[in-house]
């Protein structure tokens, strides 16, 4: 390896000094001619200062150069200066030449070498750049991130001119897909390799990972160089890595764009369906109730009044959860315009309480509110609707002969109200997931009364509207505690 | 046989409009019916009802037009009917000259008690005008407006000016709801836009007059539309 360098240097050498001699010879032939001629022996000098200029131009490095003056202008005196053909000068004006033209060449030939390799740096830099360039926009056509490592690995093996792997990272299954591109080859191998498998065709080899702390891409592959050449490209290599990089990051964010996407519309489908259900619904049910009540009067026979109760009964059951449904769509389509005034707390509640004496059966309703008069800016048919859903819940939840409490309370400035049962409590596994739409208690599914779960989530989205928060949790007594709170900027009491 | 009072629906779903005749019926009322609002107006100055029970969700034109239409050449009494959360529908309704509500969906019950009480105020309204004599008494409440007292269980209830304006407001049109909004109006003027005070000095009333104020009996609250006096208990 080490002597291929070696005898390549000096071949290189050899042509220089080549250049340099041939140069020089034709430089000393023009100069005889011009003395020949008669014409004065000065002109002889200048064509040498053209000939170390054009040495400089010709060869790469400052010694070259450097040479040529020195050489030109031993020449100029050994054969154009009294006495002739020695290095010896009588005249004091030839030594002011020689000095001069010695001075001027080697200005001119490092100045001449310095904006050869400055040109050079500029090519260099402009076919690096439009390397980079051919990258990045073959990059940007890719879609999908297969396919950047696809057009990754074709890219840095022509760059390198070497064969190029990329291994990417598992995503759902075990194995990692391998992308190859060969020296000259167009085609790229794709395959699935295991982790031995990896370890074989990394060995030996250079690997950049692509990819930051949070996010592993995959690793590119690449054989171990020494030539002087690709140690120039490689050090391309890292940039051309950050744009795979950014490539494949913006391919990823598409792809988990498209999904939120179809997954919002496929809500929104399901919220107009459910809403346009529920407004049809809505209609012929009140229908049904309200001539089932007159049924349940004009009906003589006891049996078939018992038979209008129970369709009277079930209507309001569906209607109560076709109105559920109605504004959890509302609710989420964001159509929700809260309407808010300063309420009386008690009159609120008061209806609440009401409600819940007409469906609580034996249970018993305490309610436990301030005895000042307190309001609160709210909209007070929503926060009743959450205070009815939540006794609801806990009428459902408790015995025949259970209690439920609703209590008003306040602290600094929020208003808290909080709704405590006696009966089953909610389970640990049920937690996480009571306020979720749909979510329905283990042990009520397939009970023909369970609801479809829409009542917390519809309480959730209420409170929150408000700027308050609710809280479920197990009352170490037995039983459960639903609390929530609603915000105010300062409480009024009487004027 | 005597006459039977006209009672005119207008309501566009016959599953509705046909168990109200059903119940009204039975009760003793003429009953016409007509699905679509122009029909409404043509048939209510045609054949001066005694009562109209109007549909806010009409296909052709708004309930709201229907209603203001007619009022602007009859005190005919109208109830209007609206469904669930269109607090704001019965608000604007009520101000515009509704006499009473119905939200679906409704009872035989409540149905025939908000007739009852908007053909009762409508018949009172045109044998007296001007001040309420006499006395008004419901439960062992008891408002005498000649002396300007108020008596609960025989005991004498002190109430502030304001308090006691309200009350007689409230039970000039027992039965009917007040909107918050007309209250205000009537008491404080056309210029108050804050409707707290109302809100205190209802607390205040519930607690003088209330067995319990947290479930009154006499003063009943319509959430976001407003309070209602009953007229028996």
């Amino acid at each position: 390896m080490i002597r291929q360098a070696v005898i390549k240097n000096i071949r290189n050498v050899c042509r220089q000094l080549l250049i340099v001699i041939s140069i020089l010879e034709g430089a000393s032939l023009i100069a005889v001619l011009i003395k020949s001629i008669g014409f004065p022996v000065i002109n002889a000098a200048v064509v040498y200062v053209l000939s170390v200029l054009l040495v400089a131009r010709f060869t790469r490095g400052y010694i070259y150069g450097i040479l040529a003056s020195v050489l030109c202008m031993a020449n100029y005196n050994f054969f154009f200066t009294q006495p002739y053909y020695t290095f010896i000068v009588y005249d004091k004006s030839d030594i002011i030449t020689i000095s001069v033209m010695l001075i001027a060449s080697i200005l001119t030939s490092t100045l001449t070498s310095k904006l050869l390799h400055a040109s050079k740096l500029a090519e260099d830099r402009e076919s690096q750049t439009n390397m980079l360039y051919q990258i990045t926009s073959s990059l940007a056509k890719a879609s999908g991130v297969s396919d950047v490592a696809a057009v990754s690995v074709q890219c840095l093996s022509n760059l390198l001119d070497t064969d190029v792997l990329c291994i990417m990272s598992a995503d759902q299954n075990s194995s990692r897909s391998l992308f190859q591109a060969r020296r000259g080859d167009r085609r790229i191998q794709i395959s699935e390799v295991n982790n031995v498998q990896i370890e074989e065709y990394s060995s030996e080899k250079k690997v950049i990972p692509i990819g930051d702390a949070s996010n592993q891409y995959g690793v590119i592959c690449i054989p171990v160089t020494t030539s002087q050449e690709s140690r120039e490209r490689e050090k391309l290599v890292p940039a051309i890595i950050m744009q795979i990089q950014s490539a494949m990051d913006r391919e990823k964010f598409s792809e988990e764009k498209k999904i939120v996407k179809i997954e919002m519309e496929h809500e929104k489908f399901r919220g107009n369906l459910l809403r346009a259900i529920s407004h049809d619904l809505r209609t012929p049910l009140a229908g049904i109730s309200g001539t089932a009540e007159v049924l349940m009067s004009n009906l003589k026979n006891e049996e078939d009044r018992d038979l209008a109760e129970g369709i009277f009964e079930e209507t309001n059951w569906l209607t109560q959860m076709v109105e559920n449904i109605l504004s959890l769509t509302k609710i989420e389509d964001g159509r929700l315009v809260l309407r808010k005034q300063p309420e009386a707390i008690e009159e609120i509640v008061g209806e609440a309480v009401k409600h819940a004496r007409k469906i609580a059966g034996q249970r018993k309703i305490i309610s436990d509110i301030p005895e000042d008069v307190l309001l609160v800016s709210m909209d007070g048919k929503l926060i009743l609707q959450v205070l009815i859903n939540l006794i609801d819940n806990a009428v459902k939840h408790t015995q025949s002969d259970g209690i439920v409490q609703i209590k008003v309370y306040t602290d600094k400035n929020r208003v808290w109200f909080s709704i405590t049962d006696n009966g089953s409590g909610i389970k640990a596994g049920d937690m996480p997931y009571l306020f979720d739409s749909f979510f329905v208690a283990q042990e009520a599914k397939g009970s023909s009364r369970s609801g479809i779960g829409l009542g917390l989530s519809i309480v959730r989205a209420i409170v929150q509207a408000h700027g308050g928060r609710v809280f479920a949790e197990n009352d170490k007594r037995g039983g459960a505690i639903f609390r929530f709170y609603l915000p105010v900027k300062e409480l009024d009491g009487n004027e | 046989m005597e006459n039977k009072q006209t009672v005119l629906i207008v309501e566009d779903e016959t599953g509705i409009s046909g168990f109200i005749k059903a119940i009204l019926t039975a009760n003793e009322y003429d009953v016409l019916i007509t699905d679509k609002g122009k029909t409404g107006i043509s048939m209510a100055a045609s054949h001066c009802p005694d009562i109209i029970l109007l549909d806010m969700g009409l296909p052709d034109i708004d309930g709201m037009e229907v209603l203001t239409n007619i009022r602007q050449w009859s005190q005919i009494p109208i109830i209007i009917v609206s469904a669930r959360g269109h607090e704001r529908e019965k608000v604007e309704a009520l101000d515009a000259g509704a006499d009473d509500y119905l939200t679906k969906p409704f009872g035989t019950a409540e149905l025939l008690v908000r007739i009852r009480t908007a053909l009762r105020h409508s018949h009172d309204a045109l044998q007296s005008k001007g001040m309420p004599d006499g006395k008004f008494r419901v439960g062992t409440l008891e408002i005498n407006y000649e002396k300007r007292m108020v008596h609960v269980d025989g005991i004498e209830i002190h109430l502030t000016p304001i308090e006691y304006k309200i009350l007689v407001l409230l039970s000039r049109s027992a039965g009917k709801v007040l909107t918050h909004d007309y209250i205000m109006k009537e008491i404080w003027g056309p210029f108050e836009k804050d409707n707290q005070a109302l809100r205190v000095n209802m607390a205040n009333i519930r607690r003088k007059i209330e067995h319990n104020p947290a479930q009154p009996k006499y003063i009943l609250t319509e959430v976001a539309v407003g309070y209602r006096m009953v007229e028996e208990i």
